[in-house]
């Protein structure tokens, strides 16, 4: 090994990189020709980044890409939204909620490393990721998600193996991200927290997968913070100010609860009602973040207990990949046992739930203004939706009892076969009470019974009934059923209209 | 003292070689072409609103005369028991001699929100059972629903037991509340009334976000770590892309039977209990009296095994029994050992009742 470990250690990334960025150019220009040359612009030179790397990888700001330049917490989804411009001219909160919404979006920088080996990943990446669309496009983007959380740690790793002595380089590594994490806790608790620390694995992934969830249910969350901030230092809206309120919490809340006053009053409450549920949002995301950062740590801490064994036992860690799974595994570990334990549950239902009323709160102020644009509101379509399914439903009901009765009805105008009772599908009952109706062409005036009239008469004939002696030959119980089919009401029996036939037949 | 041996020289290689796989991978990724949604031969037979019931067609006849209806969940999307040729749950009961149908719910949007699991169950279900009844002339045909559909399914056996012949559960929760799940727990905290009234339906990426926080270091990275390793084998590479098609598949949630599901079944255990209110019915599993075959996965994260076990005692059937697989809630229809063992063994079950 070089005496001078540093340079050595320069000299060599310089060249490796030389040769990755070659590879990459070889690859990306590959890829433009494969994809039509839509994007076909070359990759800008990675070198012009880092002319201040020096020695330190982790120096910060010595990687200036962006690498969330496609990220899609940079698009204002309420760019084509009418809310952006006109609707909220007149109203007192415009001000706060016009301001750059994304000044102050803590997760922005999620995941940002300042870090070279993935820093060329993400040069890459933004050439090629063009070229997908759909099933593969989406799969791509994990691969190299997870690509960059490898190559973050193969950093570090070569930070700590460039030095004399690598395994107490390595013990600082991870000592510095154990004071990341621990900075990062202490940040949470205060309320000052902006960046999530990047570790091996995939600390962040948990929490921006969530923000980027939050963000596609409620795109206000990230205009929430400057109009949160000011508010907190008394600025409110309309241009007023309000001497001494200061920070604290608790008067800020006593802010939001001021009477809304004259024509814009229930509009003002709305929005006083949408400050305070983005506050409780705040905070339950703050409580979420604060239980993760624990875990994180606990993870870190489990990572060095299992090098420690290793050690103990003589084992030693010799591939980048070897050192990624055990990390994973302990991290796995970890976070299993805070994803079970009643504070998860607590701290996870209460995000969603915050979540969730911030949501309603949009839907409530979309729904006010769109009813002054004469614009049909979701609740009124989803009572119309909800009526609609319940006569589908019953529709539905109807139409199945119809196709029973109608196979009733089929089986009793086959004479030899009529049975079954009316409440039950013809097909599963047994045992008719009745098998059979005499078979009788012969038609005679069935109005001749008292109680049949012209429409009965010929409901009788479509059934097959077309003369006394049929009608005198049924049972009771047929005539109960037949009763049901016709919709008679009990009245075959009660007007004794076998009797009646009994007498007429000739 | 850290045991690490790696020189910058090594672990740089590393780094290179990991790129170089990648990119060669990535590059393999854009020629996979379109990834099919099932390989086995297939008819619509019935169709209503986005259901549709499909038949499947093997390569002989079937032996058994009573058809078996296979009853998916709402959650993600069916092809999963059909991912590849040699992958494929559904040819495998073709080739023990099952005339196997299955229920596609489809892709529900708003208009859907209203859907209760009454409409699911004594609806769609009901008729889907109703038109192979009558086009095989049977009073009653075979059931096997797999996780909520096998939830679906014994609500159905409970309500219609002239209706189901034989039942067959594949990973289903009876028991929602063993100490064991994740899912279950996570969800008692939730609001559901104000995330349904919210939402209306739910977004498939959030069931999707939470199943993957379930194990998220697992199933959002280091999964694709190891496939960096086979991504230059095309045919690999290609059946990675059917199973991370299928995980990714997830259909919204029509928000009334989510919101049933989620309260009555996950957050108050109903089912056990026999106070599950379905339409004009009240479900109680004592009623299923019909052979039941309940198979479960050991190593399942999403329905632990207790969680299925727990049917044994909560139903009035006298002929019971289990069968328990070596694996994962999604092994048990796609891994290769359980392709040789667990549809042969429901075929053998089926065939003797």
């Amino acid at each position: 090994m070089s005496t001078n470990a540093n340079s050595w250690n320069e000299t060599l990334m310089n060249d490796w990189m030389a040769t990755q960025q070659k590879y990459w150019d070889t690859w990306s220009e590959f890829a433009r020709k494969a994809g039509g040359g839509s994007n076909g612009q070359s990759a800008p030179n990675p070198f012009a980044a880092f002319t201040g790397f020096q020695s330190n990888p982790f120096a910060s700001g010595a990687f200036a890409q962006n690498p969330f330049a496609q990220n899609p917490f940079a698009q204002n989804p309420f760019t084509q939204n009418p809310f952006a411009s006109g609707m909220f001219t007149q109203n007192p909160f415009a001000q706060a909620f016009t301001q750059n919404p994304f000044a102050s979006n803590p997760f922005a920088q999620l995941n940002t490393a300042s870090n070279p080996f993935a820093g060329l990943l993400d040069q890459w990446w933004s050439t090629v990721s063009p070229k997908f669309d759909g099933d593969v496009g989406s799969i791509a983007q994990r691969f190299y998600d997870m690509g960059k959380s490898f190559m973050s740690m193969s950093e570090g790793l070569f930070g700590a193996a460039g030095q004399e002595q690598p395994d107490a380089a390595m013990e600082m590594w991870m000592s510095s991200m154990q004071a990341a994490l621990q900075q990062w806790i202490t940040q949470i608790q205060n309320n000052m927290d902006m960046i999530t620390p990047d570790l091996p694995g995939i600390s962040g992934t948990t929490l921006s997968t969530w923000a980027q969830f939050a963000d596609s249910v409620a795109p206000w969350l990230n205009m929430s913070q400057s109009y949160l901030k000011d508010i907190a230092e008394g600025h409110l809206p309309g241009g007023i100010e309000m001497p001494g309120v200061g920070a604290a919490q608790e008067q800020f809340c006593r802010a939001l609860s001021v009477p809304g006053l004259g024509y814009t009053r229930e509009q003002q409450e709305r929005f006083q009602e949408l400050a305070r549920h983005l506050l409780d949002y705040h905070d339950a995301l703050r409580a979420y973040k604060l239980a993760f950062a624990k875990t994180a740590l606990a993870s870190l801490n489990a990572v060095q207990a299992h090098l420690r064994e290793l050690h103990e036992k003589g084992e030693k860690i010799e591939s980048m990949r070897a050192l990624y799974d055990m990390w994973v595994d302990a991290s796995e570990t970890a976070y299993a046992d805070f994803a079970m334990s009643d504070e998860y549950q607590v701290v996870y239902g209460d995000l969603v739930n915050a979540l969730m009323s911030v949501r309603q709160d949009m839907n409530q102020l979309a729904e006010q203004q769109y009813r002054l644009m004469n614009i049909p509101t979701r609740s009124e379509i989803d009572t119309m939706q909800h009526r609609q399914q319940e006569n589908r439903r019953e529709n539905r009901q109807l139409r199945h009892e119809v196709a029973e009765l109608r196979a009733l009805v089929e089986k009793m105008s086959k004479p030899q076969t009529a049975t079954a009772a009316a409440n039950k599908p013809a097909a599963t009952s047994r045992k008719p009470a009745q098998d059979k109706l005499p078979i009788d062409d012969v038609e005679e005036d069935l109005t001749q019974i008292k109680g049949i009239g012209p429409k009965m008469a010929e409901k009788l004939y479509e059934q097959g009934i077309k003369n006394f002696k049929q009608l005198a030959d049924m049972n009771a119980k047929f005539a109960e059923q037949l009763d049901e089919v016709l919709r008679a009401q009990g009245r075959i029996l009660r007007e004794d209209w076998i009797g009646q036939a009994k007498k007429l037949r000739g | 003292m850290i045991p690490f041996q790696m020189r910058p020289d090594e672990i740089l290689g590393e780094a290179r070689e990991f790129n170089e796989k990648l990119a060669k991978g990535v590059g393999n990724l854009m020629d996979v072409g379109d990834i099919p949604s099932g390989v086995t031969p297939k008819e619509p037979v019935y169709k209503e609103d986005k259901m549709v019931l499909y038949r499947y067609k093997g390569e002989q006849k079937p032996k058994n005369k009573t058809p078996l209806l296979i009853v998916y969940a709402l959650v993600n999307r069916p092809y999963m028991t059909d991912l590849q040729e040699n992958r494929s749950t559904i040819k495998g009961l073709l080739e023990a001699g099952q005339d196997v149908y299955l229920i596609d719910w489809g892709y529900p949007d708003a208009a859907d929100r209203y859907l209760t699991m009454d409409d699911y169950i004594n609806g769609y279900l009901d008729r889907c059972v109703d038109v192979i009844s009558a086009h095989h002339g049977l009073d009653k045909i075979n059931l096997l629903g797999i996780c909520q559909g096998g939830a679906f399914s014994l609500c159905y056996t409970a309500m219609h037991p002239e209706k189901v012949r034989n039942l067959v559960t594949m990973v289903t929760p009876v028991d929602f509340k063993t100490p064991d799940n994740m899912l279950s727990r996570w969800i008692q905290n939730i609001d559901v009334d104000l995330l349904v009234d919210t939402q209306g339906n739910i977004p498939g990426e959030m069931l999707n976000w939470t199943f993957l926080n379930l194990k998220p270091y697992q199933l959002m990275a280091q999964k694709y770590l190891g496939v960096v390793d086979m991504m230059d084998n095309p045919k690999a590479l290609k059946n990675f892309m059917r199973m991370e098609k299928w995980i990714f598949d997830s259909p919204d949630q029509a928000g009334e039977t989510f919101r049933q599901f989620a309260k009555d079944f996950f957050q108050q255990n109903k089912l056990m209990k026999g106070e599950v209110q379905i339409g004009e019915y009240t479900v109680n599993l004592r009623n299923i009296k019909c052979p039941v075959y309940n198979v479960y996965a050991d190593q399942d994260h999403l329905v632990p095994p207790d969680a299925s076990r727990a049917l044994e005692d909560c139903i009035g059937s006298k002929d019971y029994s289990e069968l328990s697989f070596p694996g994962g809630h999604i092994g048990i229809y796609v891994s290769g050992k359980a392709q040789k063992t667990i549809p042969p063994a429901i075929g053998e079950w089926l065939d003797a009742r």
